[in-house]
């Protein structure tokens, strides 16, 4: 006797049911790709879902060790907003309780209006101003100007929607003045998440305000010279220690936020592909049904000759679990290609598999299996408890 | 009834009824038959359709418990038995042989022979015994052959062998020759003879052919779930 | 002959697929069950969606849609619109309304020792101040002079009812006394909003720092906006105009994208739900192999033993798709009661989704009969009926 036989030998269960399986061979094709279905709805959802919070989070990459700084405001008695302005002095102690960290104020100017050349005005775009942006942002095409220069950098959506390019020119329009630039440079794409929003972003140099009111300030602490902890706790101390006078918030925080809301939002999305698995159960349990129907003689004779109910309800469900586990043998190697093609457009490399990524692609698979199960309990069920004398007439 | 020079029936019955209930009517299939087989023993179960000759097989091998009255295997009351006991009972002493044969179409001769010990995961004794029972029915060289490979009587002699595999003390066949021509039917029943001879194998056999009846040691007619005669 | 009969008669393909279709009933209930999943997560989803939709729609649209917004453009002169720019600017619109505000920031006297800057907007009368927000509370005068109307946030954090009085200075003007008579409804926040409403003719200049038309509709705002800038902007801009139909636009694109892309998810559940029926139709075309042909021996022709097993994989599919809209219904209705604030408040767009899923559930079925019944039709009746 060959090896693999003896060895079969102690799985009877299986081996049975892999001939029962196979025998209807276009029914179990079909309950397989159900499942198939349902494993790659799940897993694909997942893994997409991945790539694109990875994606999104790629724009706080350039914001490491920094926190937002915002003066706070106390309206009327209400609770209070980060809203209001830091002013000159406020941002010098700012400096010096930052001690080596960089200290960049931002201008957002109120009544901000961008212009194309048409002269459409862009209502989603944004007037930002602050030193050196170059600190945070890479140029798709031309370069930074100068603090000094009549040129702005436009973010990548402010481009592409606008058809703008490097050397046309805008209109930007603030409460302190009305000026034509030319756009020096092009951001590269950071997604809807980047702290700063600046896709939909013009940044205009800080030299162009005479007067300058800074909404807020980020600091930027060098991981070489200083943890941002200790500044966080610096600025706290001593901007809040009597009033809470400003709003302090971690960039990394933020971006910990952000991911925790893709991820409800990815669960979501998991719980409606989910849906597709059910039905893949209801499909089992169909196939298995179809199966013990057609089998009903066969079935008995397996009671007469001694197997008891668990032996045929295992038998069922062996079954079952065996179009299972086809159904995920083929869906997860599938799941990962689509994953890999989704990777490769969102992140550029299509093996940027994260372990959560992978995590939901283990649980579609485990779904997948366990539908199976449970779509064959009923039928397996329904022949372990079938009276052997009736089958057999 | 046993005299003192006669062997202990394997299984005996007594006062045994069957009532099955169809459409609120209360049919009475066997109406207080006493019953015993003892080692060794050929019997034929005859009677026209409807007699009871299905339901006495059934009680006879475990698969149904009487209405009333007694079955009584080495002593022990069999309709006390839950379902699990039954099984295991009929498992180690019984072996059936079905009209229609009912092999597994996916397996191959020797496998199906091999079914009703596949569980018991001891896959090289098992196999080694599936062997010898086909090549001693004759069928050696069909080992790797599905059903439907098969004629009726190879058929007959699968389900044969499959009955004896757990090396059972009664065979229960339902019309071993039913489908079979007279040359194969005998064969057929040599082979109970040559089992009761080597092994003590009981043998009740439910039969329309007066041919088995015959060779029968003895005959019991059922009438309208009576036995006469 | 009964009517039943009679009308039976006329349909025997739909009787006779119905009658097969009864015979498997676990079979063909679990089938139709897969259907009733995949058409409740498509109806559900996406009529949910539309009613959130069009939940949000209209809270945009109540906070000024129909309205086009209109500055002083960067080429005038004058920083803000006198009369007779109005009048120009009414002439152009034609019939539609146009209300002239001014917003200013002002301070609020308290008390002696105390004053909180407030937001002013100045209104030409009470009819145009009526046209742009509704009145909860109070009158408004008729000839409006120093009274002053508040809005209901305003309102509730200050504890301030009709009766009150508020002082209130401008710039470097003494502070007048106003009576407040009414306190508007509408919440804040919509454009051009403000805290405290007074009548233009409290101001010295009679300066007006936007305009806004009034329209019927969001259509009518774009095409008004549309106007304005081609009587006012040909070589200059003189104008700045706004509305909000663009950017409702673009909400409702980027909504719609993320519904189609939760129906697409939810619509996997379908595909697979016809590979349930595919399979329930496999089993009884092979179950009923001699039955069909039979049927082909007696003088059915391909086509009409294709039309009886279309027909049954419709009946279940129309089976399940009838229970699965029966199903989102109500929890159609609970979006329609939380987003759009009544429980009937069917949407277009909804009802579109509810059909769709029906008629997505059903399509789905008839495509999946469509092998297992080619393969039945074609299987020669000698052969069916041999083995």
């Amino acid at each position: 006797m060959r090896l693999l036989t003896r060895l079969a030998g102690y799985v009877p269960t299986v081996v049975l049911a892999r001939r029962n399986v196979s025998r209807a061979t276009a029914r179990s094709a079909l309950a397989v790709v159900a499942v198939v279905i349902g494993v790659v709805a799940v897993g694909g959802v997942g893994l997409g879902g991945e790539a694109f919070t990875q994606n999104q989070l790629e724009a706080y990459d350039g914001f490491g060790g920094v926190a937002t700084v915002s003066q706070l405001d106390y309206p009327d008695d209400g609770a209070a907003e980060p809203d209001g302005e830091l002013s000159e002095q406020e941002i010098s102690r700012l400096r010096q309780t930052a001690g080596s960290a960089a200290v960049i104020p931002v201008v957002r100017p109120a009544n901000d209006t961008v212009r194309t050349p048409d002269g459409e005005a862009l209502f989603t775009v944004r007037v930002v101003s602050m030193s050196d942006p170059s600190r945070f942002y890479e140029l798709r095409s031309g370069s930074f100007p100068a603090s000094s220069a009549r040129a702005v950098v436009v973010g990548s959506r402010v481009a592409e929607n606008n058809d703008l390019a490097v050397g046309d020119r805008v209109t930007v329009s603030t409460d302190s003045f009305t000026r034509s630039f030319r756009v020096a440079g092009v951001l590269k794409g950071q997604g809807f998440s980047d702290p700063l929003s600046a896709d939909r972003s013009v940044f205009v140099p800080v030299g162009q305000f005479d007067d300058p009111t800074y909404d807020e300030a980020l600091v930027q602490v060098d991981a070489q010279e200083g943890s941002l902890d200790e500044t966080v706790e610096r600025v706290e101390t001593e901007f809040n220690s009597r009033d809470r006078s400003v709003f302090v918030d971690r960039v990394s925080d933020q971006r910990d936020q952000r991911e925790e809301t893709f991820e409800q939002i990815n669960l979501f999305l998991l719980g409606l592909g989910a849906v597709s698995l059910l039905v893949a159960a209801v499909t089992i349990t169909n196939t298995m049904l179809m199966s013990i129907a057609e089998r009903e003689g066969e079935l008995g004779v397996l009671r007469a000759v001694g197997y008891g109910k668990w032996a045929v309800l295992r038998l069922v469900v062996v079954e079952a679990t065996l179009i299972g586990v086809v159904g995920v043998a083929i869906g997860v190697p599938l799941t990962l290609g689509v994953g890999a093609v989704v990777n490769y457009a969102l992140l550029g490399d299509p093996l940027a598999f994260t372990q959560t990524g992978l995590r939901y692609v283990a649980l579609g698979a485990a779904l997948g299996l366990g539908i199976a199960v449970f779509g064959g309990v009923y039928p397996a069920w329904r022949a372990a408890t079938r009276e052997p004398v009736e089958a057999l007439e | 009834m046993a005299t003192a020079d006669e062997p202990e029936p394997i299984l005996r019955g007594q006062d045994v009824v069957r009532e099955y209930h169809t459409g609120g009517q209360t049919v009475r299939a066997l109406d207080g038959v006493d019953f015993a087989i003892r080692p060794a023993e050929f019997v034929a179960v005859v009677g026209p359709s409807g007699s009871g000759k299905s339901t006495l097989l059934n009680l006879l091998g475990l698969l149904d418990v009487p209405t009333s009255g007694r079955v009584e295997l080495g002593g022990e009351d069999v309709s006390t038995f839950d379902q699990g006991q039954r099984t295991r009972t009929r498992k180690r002493d019984v072996g059936f042989i079905f009209q229609s044969y009912y092999l597994i179409p996916t397996l191959t001769a020797l496998e199906n022979v091999e079914v009703p010990r596949l569980l018991d995961r001891t896959p090289v004794e098992t196999r080694e015994r599936a062997t010898a029972l086909l090549e001693r029915v004759g069928l050696g060289d069909r080992l790797d052959h599905a059903p439907d490979e098969l004629s009726g009587g190879q058929k007959q002699r699968v389900a044969t062998a499959r009955a004896l595999i757990n090396d059972p003390n009664l065979l229960l066949a339902d019309e071993p020759t039913g489908n079979l021509d007279r040359d194969t039917g005998d064969s057929i029943l040599d082979l109970f003879d040559d089992l009761r001879t080597e092994q003590d194998v009981a043998v009740v056999t439910v039969t329309h052919d007066e041919y088995v009846a015959d060779a029968a040691d003895r005959v019991v007619r059922l009438i309208d779930g009576e036995v006469r005669g | 002959m009964s009517l039943r009969h009679r009308l039976g008669g006329s349909v025997p393909v739909l009787v006779a697929a119905l009658r097969n279709v009864s015979r498997a009933k676990l079979r063909s209930t679990l089938a139709a069950a897969a259907i009733l999943i995949g058409v409740v997560s498509i109806a559900v989803v996406g009529a949910g969606g539309e009613a959130f939709k069009s939940g949000q729609l209209q809270r945009v649209e109540s906070q000024g849609a129909t309205n086009v917004y209109v500055f002083p453009g960067p080429d005038r002169e004058r920083e803000y619109f006198t009369r007779e720019d109005l009048v120009e600017i009414q002439e152009t619109v034609g019939t539609t309304g146009v209300v002239a505000t001014t917003t200013r920031d002002g301070q609020w006297h308290r008390r002696s020792d105390r004053s909180e800057q407030v937001s002013l907007n100045y209104v030409e009368s009470a009819a145009a101040l009526r046209a742009i927000t509704p009145v909860e509370r109070g009158e408004l005068p008729s000839t409006w002079r120093r009274q002053a109307v508040v809005s209901n946030r305003f309102a509730s954090d200050h504890g301030l009812a009709p009766g009150d009085r508020l002082r209130i200075s401008t710039g470097d003007e003494s502070a007048q006394t106003y009576r407040v008579v009414a306190v508007l409804s509408e919440p804040t926040g919509g454009v051009g909003s403000a805290e405290v409403y007074l009548p233009a003719r409290a101001l010295d200049d009679r300066q007006y720092d936007r305009a806004r038309v009034l329209t019927g509709s969001a259509d009518e705002a774009e095409l008004t906006a549309a106007l304005l800038r081609e009587e006012f902007n040909e070589r200059r801009d003189r104008l700045l105009v706004f509305e909000l139909t663009s950017l409702l636009r673009l909400f409702t694109q980027v909504v719609n994208g993320i519904n189609s892309f939760l129906v697409g998810i939810g619509a996997i559940s379908l595909v697979v739900a016809g590979v349930a029926i595919a399979n329930t139709m496999l089993m009884a075309v092979i179950r009923r192999r001699e039955e069909i042909g039979v049927l082909r021996a007696v003088g059915y022709s391909r086509g009409a033993v294709v039309r009886i097993l279309l027909a049954e994989a419709g009946l279940i599919g129309a089976a399940g798709a009838t229970a699965g809209v029966a199903l989102a219904l109500p929890a159609v209705m609970v979006a329609n009661a939380a987003f759009l604030g009544d429980p009937l408040a069917f949407t277009p767009g909804a009802v579109g989704y509810l059909a769709a899923a029906f008629a997505f559930g059903v399509g789905i079925s008839l495509l999946a009969g469509v092998y297992p019944a080619w393969r039945a039709a074609n299987e020669r009746p000698v052969d069916a009926l041999r083995g």
